[in-house]
């Protein structure tokens, strides 16, 4: 797949909450051969400061409008700077970057934690006129940090909404709900999990997962410096075939079989 | 036309600038983004004689205008890069330079025998400098008859290109840098990486799991400029400059400073056309100054 680096204008910048951001970047080339699991890296100001690009999951494209969006938190610095970019402004944009999710199955189970629900919305969004059965668990803290809801409930065949004060959905752990429903035997047949959301998160679900026998994948988050295997920085250990070894995020990942992960304390 | 071509030793480089070891991978990784046949040249990750998988992460952090990696030295080891990376470079219109670690002086030799015998380089870049392992790296470089012993037995094994790239993270860099030129180094580049180390308050732990690593990028360039300074008024061989070198104006300070060359680092990490754009903004100002070879600003400071 083609890379591209490119200064691109921002089409659109919206607040969807007091620290979340949808944003709408016009790159016609990355929006006709991006795929969901894949990321940009976005340099947010000119500036040596910050000095580094952020990496940000694609969250939908319009191909035929040539834009590609992403949904971001600020948590710090970099996406404080972007947060507050305009539209008509203009970014350094890197991308498709890293590894898809691979879909083997007719049943999909997408499970998003918080921010980690942008990948997941795309894989949704992208495959919805296949003929699968798709079913989005999407947790957050409270009813402020669910978005899009409308449209994933239109994508998805089910959508199961879990915060953590009950303020919107089912009261609970994404994790509890998701084992519950494991238990209740609602989930039946072979079916596939896609993730993406905090560690901790990533990390219950894939042993549950283990337990339950279903095959997943996750997508990881590390610090990045480049995005594109040139600086070695961004390391997670995996086990496989009884060989242990560090892969990149950026390059082999950010998807990866969640069972050969080697979760880190 | 301005002349970019610069001559160390006896090959000849179609512009002075090129990539910085470790920061451009094996120079395959962002083929379709950079034309590397526009380069002076690349510099290799360091190669060393086994595999090294590297340090725990996390590896990197950001700091004000840089950033602190401890890598480690990650990389396949001579055979595999022999075997899958050396053959790209065939259809590479580029100077290729191998960097080359180690933990003893032998290993430096093996691996530098084993690349005598195998490919065809333009050169090697001695890795005397690496303050992210335990052994070899920074404990050769900091130490003056250990760099000179190193130079002389890699010098010994090729009649390549031999460059010797030092750490500033010695009392005295003019000193080793004396002690390799002596020892038969066809050219020496510096800096490697600054020791540097940041604390995330909130846990109170170190941001790298190695707790020190190496600082660079642009916050480290006006240190890396005196030390080329400083470096460029001792030796008489050829010297390259590297340190924080984002711009073409970074580029030509360390240019005029006395450097015949480059290597960009950090840079291209954030900005993967870094390297090219840097070539353009070089040629560009000798154009509209009316110098017509690149030679003629190198060491031209005027320290009046
Ligand atoms: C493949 C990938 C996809 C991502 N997709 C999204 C997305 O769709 N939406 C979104 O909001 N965020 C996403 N992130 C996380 C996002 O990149 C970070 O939140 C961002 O880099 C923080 O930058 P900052 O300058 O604001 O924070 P900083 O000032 O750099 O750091 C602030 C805090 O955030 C933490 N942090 C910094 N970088 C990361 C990181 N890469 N991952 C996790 N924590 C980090 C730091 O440890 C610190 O505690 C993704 C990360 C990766 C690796
Ligand atoms: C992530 C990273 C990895 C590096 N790996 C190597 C290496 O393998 N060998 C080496 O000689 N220098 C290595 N360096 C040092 C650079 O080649 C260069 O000397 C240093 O980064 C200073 O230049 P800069 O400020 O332009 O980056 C590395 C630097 C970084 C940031
Ligand atoms: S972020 Fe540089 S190698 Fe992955």
């Amino acid at each position: 797949m083609r890379l591209y680096d490119k200064r691109c204008e921002i089409k659109f910048i919206t607040s969807l909450s007091d620290d979340t951001y949808h944003l709408g970047i016009v790159s016609p080339e990355i929006s006709e051969s991006c795929i969901p699991g894949q990321f940009l890296m976005v340099r947010v100001n000119d500036d040596y400061e910050p000095l580094l690009r952020r990496p940000f999951s694609i969250f939908r494209t319009e191909p035929k409008e040539g834009i590609v969006e992403i949904v971001f938190e600020v948590v710090g610095k970099g996406t404080k700077i972007l947060s507050e970019r305009r539209s008509g402004e203009f970014l350094d944009v890197l991308g498709p970057l890293g590894k898809e999710f691979k879909i083997n199955s007719k049943n999909l189970i997408l499970i998003g934690g918080g921010i980690g629900f942008p990948p997941l919305f795309f894989m949704a969004d992208f495959q919805k006129s296949e003929n699968r059965n798709v079913v989005f668990y999407y947790g957050a803290r409270t009813k402020d940090g669910i978005f899009f809801e409308k449209e994933l409930g239109r994508i998805c065949n089910k959508l199961i909404i879990t915060t953590e004060d009950g303020s919107l959905g089912e009261k609970g752990l994404i994790t509890d709900v998701f084992i519950k429903d494991l238990e209740t035997g609602i989930i039946r047949g072979e079916a596939e999990v896609f993730s993406c959301g905090p560690t901790a998160m990533s990390k219950e679900i894939s042993s549950i997962c283990k337990r339950y026998n279903l095959k997943s994948q996750v997508s990881l988050e590390s610090v990045m410096a480049c995005g594109t295997g040139l600086c070695q920085g961004c390391v997670v250990r995996v086990e496989n075939a009884q060989k242990s070894e560090y892969k990149l995020v950026c390059k082999d990942g950010p998807v990866f079989d969640s069972d050969i992960i080697i979760w880190e304390d | 036309m301005v002349d970019l071509t610069v001559k160390i030793g006896d090959i000849v480089f179609k512009n002075p600038v090129l990539t910085a070891s470790g920061t451009f991978g094996y120079g395959d990784e962002i083929s379709s983004l950079i034309d590397v046949n526009s380069l002076g040249g690349i510099v290799t990750k360091t190669i060393t004689f086994s595999p090294r998988e590297g340090n725990p992460p996390p590896r990197i952090t950001e700091t004000t205008a840089g950033m602190i990696n401890s890598i480690g030295l990650a990389n396949i080891g001579v055979e595999r890069f022999v075997k899958e990376k050396a053959p790209i470079y065939k259809s590479f219109d580029t100077r290729v330079i191998v960097s080359v670690a180690g933990e003893t002086i032998d290993d430096y030799c093996r691996v530098v025998e084993y690349l005598e015998k195998e490919i065809s380089a333009d050169g090697y870049e001695i890795n005397i400098s690496c303050p992210n392992t335990e052994k070899g790296g920074i404990y050769f470089g900091s130490n003056r008859e250990m760099s000179r012993n190193v130079t002389k037995a890699v010098r010994q094994l090729t009649s390549k290109l031999v460059i010797i790239k030092l750490t500033p993270n010695v009392t005295s860099i003019s000193d080793i840098a004396g002690a390799v030129a002596d020892a038969g180094a066809d050219c020496i580049s510096l800096v490697n990486s600054f020791v540097g180390m940041a604390v995330d308050v909130e846990t109170r732990k170190p941001k790298i799991k190695k707790i020190i690593g190496g600082l660079t990028g642009p916050c480290i360039k006006p240190i890396a400029l005196a030390k080329v300074y400083e470096v460029c008024s001792k030796v008489d061989i050829p010297v390259i400059g590297i340190g924080g070198i984002s711009t073409g104006e970074d580029a030509l300070e360390f240019l005029i400073t006395g450097a015949c060359a480059v290597e960009v680092g950090t840079a291209t990490f954030f900005d993967p056309k870094a390297p090219v754009k840097i070539i353009e903004e070089i040629k560009e100002y000798l154009n509209s100054n009316n110098i017509k070879n690149v030679s003629e600003i190198v060491g031209s400071l005027i320290q009046s």
